[in-house]
């Protein structure tokens, strides 16, 4: 096992802070690559990644990258909140300077509010098709997200809201349910991205609508969180 | 057989998972979902819906109904109502789609089928009788409404730190009453809870909405904004509340109401209740609310906010006592 190999391991064990995404790394001309961002989406998170690229090759695949990523939600009320992603990225070529940066991640994250904790699991798919050239890439920005899988332990004030239901005292419900739940957890975010790149480093900025489908069609709801945007700014630099 | 063996775990832990859609999972349940929770059926916009409802005294007693606020059920009153219990037949129920009252579509809510639904209530409990009404926040704005609609009907009229009755107070006032910024933990926090917990139906939508009860983007309304008075609630209606944000209008295309459009035909005296720390407050009262009423008195509860009946209970109650009638 050689010690680029450790490094690899070492690295990709990173925890991932915030929900950004960064495979523009794959325009660097290294194989290390670090960065570090802020992103909204519409809560304040900053990121750390880590992406290691293999050699590039011509034709239709051109680079494949691992990575890491840990999320770190800002001005969090409630204990430590982390969002640990891995996943790996691809540089498809289709013709010329029109290529598609591809993002697949699996995230492990922990939320933590008045209601109760919450860890959750899912997979997020990245796709930017568009103009790279030889410094600028400029791409539509399109994600899924699909969080299907959830543990909830409530807190004492979700378990409150169940005392005194009952005039007799008893019934049926006498406290929220905790433990693993499977849900409908859709996030569908439509967006431009722009990237300057050099051959050690790059900043790519991300903007764009999200959506969560829900029965009610409810795009916007700013007294409980809910505004339809996101966006992002990334700095990445190749170490090694 | 190596593949088989790697899903196996994954069909497992999909098996044993309940879906987050199971009633009681989140919030508890309404009554169309628990027939043992006390209802009454209502039919209000066309549609019959079934609504939980407590009443509180004799009901040879002169009718007195409350009317709770936004975001909010009618459980934190119940104080207020075994107080009155002795002199009143107190009525109080959670209005469509809160509580645990039957959850309603969006087009059953307007402020004319939040009328009507008093109405259908009156029709139940007081058919032939003027009604006492009180009305906290939200439910301060519904009395005036109602008695600005109904002024006959009315028999005394109370308010407890009422919102803003009309379109232009709450245009003045509305920067002063919701902060939302990003350096507001809670206001994340509510974003944040969107990672894990998709609004994807009322249930999701619900268990969201109740956080705001312990946020601090109502601040101004309590003495010490980071830390609000208990206000416990068995549900806040989620779905509601964003549909009587739509019907009020809000701040950047404007608000779009008003609750005393023929309240100068109700001739009695209005007592309102202000704390004296809250953003809708005594001062607010004063200056914004009082005028709208041809006789209004403004009582300051000192050392409260506008969750002055869990904060200062008896000096709520003496002013409340000291105003109706049958005291």
């Amino acid at each position: 096992m050689n010690s680029r190999f450790l490094i690899l391991i070492a690295l990709l064990g990173l925890p991932r802070l915030g929900y950004g995404q960064n495979p523009f790394g794959l325009l660097h001309d290294g194989h290390h690559i670090v960065s570090v961002g802020i992103h909204a989406n519409p809560s304040l998170n900053a990121n750390a990644d880590y992406l290691f690229a293999f050699e590039q090759k011509d034709g239709t695949f051109q680079r494949f990258g691992l990575m890491t990523q840990a999320n770190f939600p800002l001005f969090s009320q409630q204990g430590i909140d982390f969002d640990f992603r891995i996943g790996a990225g691809a540089l498809v070529g289709i013709a010329s300077n029109f290529k598609a940066l591809m993002l697949l991640t699996w995230n492990f994250s922990r939320t933590a509010d008045v209601n109760g904790q919450y860890f959750h699991t899912g997979l997020k798919i990245d796709v930017l098709p568009g103009y790279y050239g030889t410094n600028w890439a400029f791409a539509p920005h399109l994600s899924l997200s699909y969080q299907p899988f959830i543990h909830i332990e409530h807190s004492e004030y979700a378990k409150q809201a169940f005392q005194n239901l009952y005039p007799s005292g008893s019934g049926s419900f006498t406290a929220p349910k905790n433990g693993w739940f499977y849900q409908t957890h859709l996030m569908i975010q439509t967006g431009v991205s722009v990237a300057y790149f050099q051959s050690t480093w790059s900043l790519n900025l991300t903007a764009g609508f999200q959506h969560q489908p829900n029965r009610f069609g409810l795009l916007l709801f700013p007294d409980l969180g809910m505004l339809p945007f996101y966006g992002g700014l990334n700095f990445g630099y190749s170490v090694l | 057989m190596r593949h088989l063996c790697l899903l196996l775990p994954l069909l497992f832990s999909i098996y044993a998972c309940e879906s987050l859609d199971t009633i009681g999972a989140l919030v508890p349940p309404t009554v169309d979902q628990d027939r043992s929770l006390p209802s009454v059926a209502v039919n209000v916009a066309g549609r019959q819906r079934l609504i939980h409802v407590r009443t509180f005294g004799n009901p040879s007693n002169p009718p007195l109904f409350i009317l709770h606020g936004s975001f909010t059920d009618t459980r934190p009153y119940r104080n207020i109502c075994e107080s009155l219990a002795d002199k009143y037949h107190v009525v109080i129920w959670d209005q469509r789609g809160c509580g645990l009252s039957e959850r309603i579509t969006e087009e059953e809510f307007t402020l004319e089928t939040a009328v009507e639904e008093i109405n259908a209530m009156k029709n139940i409990y007081a058919p032939n009788q003027k009604v006492t009404l009180i009305g906290q926040s939200w439910g301060g704005g519904l009395a005036t409404l109602y008695t600005s609609k109904h002024p006959e009907k009315v028999a005394q009229l109370l308010l407890i730190e009422p919102m803003p009755l009309t379109a232009q107070d709450m245009q003045q006032l509305f920067s002063t009453i919701v902060q939302f910024g990003y350096d507001n933990g809670s206001w994340n926090n509510f974003a944040r809870h969107g990672q894990a917990l998709s609004p994807r139906d009322h249930e999701q939508l619900d268990y969201r909405a109740m956080m705001i009860l312990r946020s601090t983007m109502t601040a101004s309304y309590h003495c010490d904004g980071n830390n609000p008075p208990e206000w416990p609630i068995h549900r806040v209606g989620g779905f509601l509340e964003y549909v009587r944000n739509q019907r009020l209008g809000n701040p950047l295309s404007g608000f779009t109401y008003n609750f005393t459009d023929g309240i100068q035909n109700y001739r009695d005296t209005v007592r309102i209740l202000g704390g004296a720390c809250s953003s809708l407050g005594y001062k607010m009262q004063l200056q914004y609310s009082k005028s709208h009423f041809p006789s209004a008195e403004v009582i300051e509860i000192q050392n409260a906010g506008h969750r002055m009946n869990m904060e200062k209970f008896d000096d709520v109650m003496r002013a409340i006592k000291s105003f109706l009638k049958a005291y």
